[in-house]
């Protein structure tokens, strides 16, 4: 009995120290981390391709540290007002003591989901709220987590949206209606806008067929729509609707006669 | 058998002996505690109930120390060993909430996960009561006779 009581100290004694110095050295192991600026981020980059936003922000890290580094998990929700507008996660490889990370955390959303989401993006600048969540673990047992908000500006990339018609032009039979808007996006509006026109008995009175659609960061757009329509269907009001890259983004009552 | 007149390994002592020695280990201790305290109050000032769990372990600790060397030699140690480790299970597992501990630095949500680092601390305790099990056991067989 004297023996196990012996090893059961000796086992007790090892495990003490083990208990005590895995956070110590995981402490200075982060220390090491923080103090060397072993992290860094670069200009993120905002593109718009084919219905899908895109965002990719560049970053690297430096494993000065004495563990691995595991499970790291980047978790961002945005969100405008009370309502969320979409959620982001990533996780990234892990990175062995000594070794680099080079990395980006790229995020995209399709046009419809954010449309669906929260219809006012498109047209309406705002600023957006974001959560973001980083976990990671190091030496595969201690687990860290720590969670920031902050806020960033949404330029609109379709901002003051107007449809502006004039009334129907009996002497040459035809409608015609400007459209205008502002891309204050940080990326260009490049996609294929088509358009149609119904009267109030919700008639198809003609459609623009797409046609491509590029406007630059803070440049305006603004475009005259002329249509021959029979005067028959001329119904006093009648509605807009425009796609952008088979997105309805406008569905707007008009005067037409 | 196996009470305060039980003339053990320091039965003889006489219970001012005990309680002067008692008393001297606990002060040390309690010294200890309250660096500790100075140190640790400046990590956890955003911890809202640092104060209360740190509270709560020192006077525990103070009370199983003097209570461990007031017992030296007799029996009741080992109770108080064993009650000290199963104190400290339940002790680290709540004050901890499970291995998870999370606080707020202004806006900053800081939040560490040792769930396996605390498993461990609840593994080394449980040895310490089956070795506090055994001690006493032994404690009692090599005892003499009433």
């Amino acid at each position: 009995m004297r023996q196990t009581i012996r090893a059961l100290t000796w086992a007790i004694a090892i495990l003490w120290i083990i208990t005590l110095i895995l956070p110590m050295t995981i402490g200075l192991s982060l220390l090491q981390l923080a103090e060397s600026k072993s992290i860094g981020f670069r200009d993120p980059v905002f593109t718009y391709s084919n219905g899908i936003f895109y965002l990719s922000a560049p970053f690297y890290i430096n494993n000065t540290g004495f563990y691995d580094l595991s499970d790291i998990n980047i978790t961002i929700n945005v969100g405008d007002k009370s309502k969320t507008v979409a959620r982001f996660s990533q996780i990234f490889p892990t990175i062995n003591a000594g070794s680099m990370l080079n990395e980006s955390y790229d995020v995209a959303i399709g046009l419809a989901e954010l449309l669906s989401n929260d219809e006012e993006l498109l047209t309406n600048d705002t600023t957006l709220n974001l959560n973001m969540h980083l976990f990671f673990r190091v030496a595969y047992l201690i687990g860290f987590g720590g969670q920031a908000n902050a806020t960033a500006s949404w330029g609109a990339p379709f901002y003051n949206l107007t449809v502006l018609s004039s009334p129907y032009n009996y002497t040459f039979q035809k409608i015609s209606f400007t459209l205008s808007f502002v891309n204050h996006a940080y990326f260009p509006v490049d996609g294929m806008m088509a358009l149609e026109i119904r009267n109030s008995r919700n008639e198809l009175l003609g459609t623009f067929s797409p046609e491509r659609l590029y406007v630059v960061s803070y440049e305006a757009f603004s475009r005259l729509y002329e249509l021959s329509v029979d005067p028959a269907e001329i119904t006093s009001s009648g509605t807009v609707r425009v796609y952008f890259d088979d997105v309805q983004i406008l569905n707007r009552e008009v005067v037409l006669a | 058998m196996s009470g305060f007149d039980y003339s053990g390994r320091n039965g003889s002592q006489s219970l001012f002996q005990r309680t002067v020695k008692a008393t001297i280990v606990t002060l040390v201790v309690g010294i200890v505690l309250l660096f500790f305290w100075v140190f640790l109050s400046q990590i956890f000032a955003g911890y809202p109930n640092f104060q209360t769990f740190f509270a709560v372990l020192a006077v525990a600790l103070v009370f199983f120390t003097f209570m461990i060397r007031f017992t030296d030699g007799t029996i009741f140690k080992y109770g108080f060993l064993i009650g000290r480790a199963f104190f400290l299970i339940i002790y680290i597992v709540y004050a901890t909430s499970g291995g998870v501990f999370s606080m707020d630095i202004e806006s900053f949500h800081f939040i560490i996960e040792f769930v396996p680092l605390l498993a461990l601390i609840i593994v080394v305790n449980l040895m310490e009561i089956a070795k506090g099990i055994l001690q006493a056991v032994e404690f009692t067989v090599e005892a003499p006779m009433d």
